[in-house]
């Protein structure tokens, strides 16, 4: 199953009205659609409602929906078109459509070409988080590091990270979890609430 | 239970096992925590460190607010093409039918289905033809011409009346 697959299988739940599978969509792709709105929006706190606007409208949209294109692509397409109508309201200047296309959803990379929309405070929690990630990461024992660098870098299958390891797919399956949690135990006393978030 | 989600975020869970990840996640905060920190994990592997680690309360709510959307049932393809060959398949078979019924027909019925075609005006017209073409028909106007005429069996004197004088 694909990333398109899996959030393909979130869609489908939240069109049969389970609400809960589009707030994994909203976790999910929130901070990419904020980095993403930074491109159009200098203000952290106007990217933050533009994005909340952004997805409201993409749930209640959610039944014309049909899975042509990427979820994201279409997420990506609704918030482009929401922060240009915020702008347009606010009588700044929109982006034209050359500006930004659907295809740069597919293929974006968030920590390139953006502008520097970290406040100080959230620039040293965005280190932080970093760190933490890298320090729990060097810190597991090598066939853990292996399996999660396999998957979440290079994007490796499971089958084909077993093939790499020479272990049952089952065994891959349970290093990646055990990877994530070692490295989630870390992270988890970050946990904050959006509400202190405001970047 | 979080093994399942890290597997969900892998596309590596079964349907089933798929179902119960998504459903955990909808009942226990704790769950979709581990939802956001899993994606975090690999958001900053890959350089995209968050700049903060909280789960979207605000949206979370605001969508609270809506109507709950529900989107009619698509049908999976194949039971889109098994109506679409049914479809096509009755309309083959009509066609067959009704061809098949005409051809049987056509030998002796022609005349009734050239009437049947044709205007009243050219049914009124086509009446001698018909009767001529009709062998019955032909075989009942010949044996009526030859009755004699029942003029022939009047008394010759009542055939022409004399004038009174």
């Amino acid at each position: 199953m694909s990333d398109r697959e899996i959030d393909q299988l979130l869609v489908e739940k939240a069109q049969r009205g389970d609400k809960h599978a589009f707030e994994m969509l909203v976790i999910k792709y929130q901070r990419k659609l904020e980095r993403l709105l930074s491109r159009v929006i200098r203000d952290p706190a106007e990217i933050e409602d533009v994005a909340q606007e952004a997805f409201i409208k993409a749930y209640r949209a959610l039944p014309n929906f049909r899975g042509d294109s990427a979820f994201y692509t279409w997420l990506y397409r609704i918030g482009i078109n929401t922060a240009k109508n915020y702008l347009i309201a606010l009588g700044r200047r929109a982006p034209t459509s050359t500006e930004f296309d659907s295809e740069e959803a597919e293929g974006f990379e968030d920590a390139a070409g953006l502008r520097d929309i970290n406040t100080p405070e959230s620039e040293l929690a965005s280190k932080q988080i970093a760190q933490t990630v890298n320090d729990a990461i060097a810190a597991l024992p090598e066939e853990l590091r292996t399996a999660i660098t396999l998957r979440e870098l290079d994007g490796l299958s499971y089958e084909e990270i077993a093939q790499i390891m020479n272990c049952p797919i089952g065994t891959v399956r349970s290093r990646i979890f055990r990877a994530r949690e070692a490295v989630a135990e870390k992270l988890r006393p970050q946990l904050g609430t959006s509400k202190d978030k405001r970047w | 239970m979080t093994q399942e989600i890290s597997s969900l975020m892998d596309g590596e869970a079964p349907a089933q096992e798929a179902d119960s990840a998504i459903r955990s996640c909808g009942v226990s905060e704790e769950q979709k925590q581990t939802w956001l920190v899993y994606h975090a994990i690999g958001d900053a592997m890959r350089g995209q460190s968050p700049r903060a680690l909280a789960l979207p309360t605000r949206v979370m709510e605001a969508l609270k607010a809506q109507p709950t959307v529900l989107a009619p049932k698509r049908r999976p393809l194949d039971a889109t093409f098994t109506r679409i060959a049914l479809a096509a398949a009755a309309s083959v078979a009509t066609i067959g039918v009704v061809g098949w019924v005409g051809t049987q027909g056509g030998q002796g019925s022609e005349a009734p289905a050239l009437a049947k075609s044709t205007s009243a005006i050219q049914t009124v017209s086509n009446k001698a033809s018909v009767r001529e073409s009709v062998p019955d028909a032909r075989d009942y106007f010949a044996a009526h011409r030859q009755l004699p005429s029942p003029e022939l069996y009047r008394p010759v004197n009542n055939r022409a009346p004399a004038p009174a004088r």
